[in-house]
């Protein structure tokens, strides 16, 4: 049984072993390239927009708890704004204070210390 | 007829209206000072304020009694229709002499048992940014129903 089988099968592929020309073959790959690339978009479209997410992310989250202690004193109070406060009217602009990542240091920084520290989420 | 019929509507409208609800009952509000005592001037200071027992509200937040702490401390919205809300203030320009001050009043919707008002003093500086030893207290007003 198996031996008949082998048998067809040497007879399908000497049948079809006919000789295919060089731009057949050439535009077949090409199709098959083309193809590839189809389905490849959406996973670059993909991987494009989880960077950007992640950027933006990065760019914009809030001030972790120890850049808003300016005081350096262990907590998060309103010394910390006070201490803030205080410096952006003495015209001090460390980049450490830019708390809201918007370039520069001012009152809105000032005012995220007092948001965070009085929300009760 | 018509008259009369008018004059019998307008008249169950009030009475329905002036009728307390169920709902309403035993209801009153509460004025609560927070009352700072330092030896030290205070320019910011930060406490928080929870309500233990019985149905109490926040529904209003109010400045203190002098400059200048008489304007509304910075609290949170959602605060307000809670039990707790966190208070907090503070001036680059001038500061509070050492004694006693109110530097600010809630309003507080009450209802059924009697509630337990709990303050705790979060920080309270100096105009130099030192933190200084305070004391804070709730000076409860009577209600009124």
């Amino acid at each position: 049984m198996t031996d008949e089988r082998d048998v067809d099968l040497q007879r399908a592929l000497a049948l079809s072993a006919v000789p295919v020309p060089p731009e057949i073959d050439a535009r077949i790959l090409d199709a098959a390239g083309r193809r590839r690339a189809r389905r490849r978009w959406p996973l670059a479209a993909a991987g494009a927009l989880m960077a950007a997410a992640t950027a933006l992310f990065f760019a914009f989250r809030p001030a972790p708890a120890q850049a808003r202690d300016v005081n350096h004193d262990g907590r998060v109070d309103v010394l910390d704004a006070y201490r803030l406060a205080r410096a952006v009217e003495a015209g001090e602009t460390a980049p450490r204070w830019d708390l809201n990542r918007d370039g520069r240091v001012d009152r809105a920084d000032v005012d995220g210390i007092m948001t965070a520290l009085v929300s009760l989420q | 007829m018509k008259r009369l019929l008018l004059a019998f509507l307008l008249c169950s409208l009030e009475a329905a209206a002036s009728t307390p609800r169920p709902a309403d009952e035993g209801v009153r509000f509460r004025t609560l000072d927070v009352v700072l005592t330092s030896d030290a001037p205070i320019a910011a200071w930060q406490v928080e304020i929870t309500t233990d027992g019985g149905d109490s509200r926040i529904v209003g937040v109010e400045g203190g009694a002098e400059p200048p702490f008489d304007a509304p401390p910075r609290h949170d919205p959602a605060a307000l229709q809670s039990g707790r809300i966190i208070l907090a203030a503070f001036d680059t320009g001038r500061a509070l002499p050492a004694g006693k001050h109110r530097v600010a009043t809630l309003h507080l919707r009450e209802a059924g048992a009697a509630p337990r008002y709990q303050i705790e003093l979060v920080a309270a500086g100096d105009p130099a940014g030192e933190r200084v030893s305070a004391t804070v207290t709730v000076d409860p007003r009577s209600p009124t129903p």
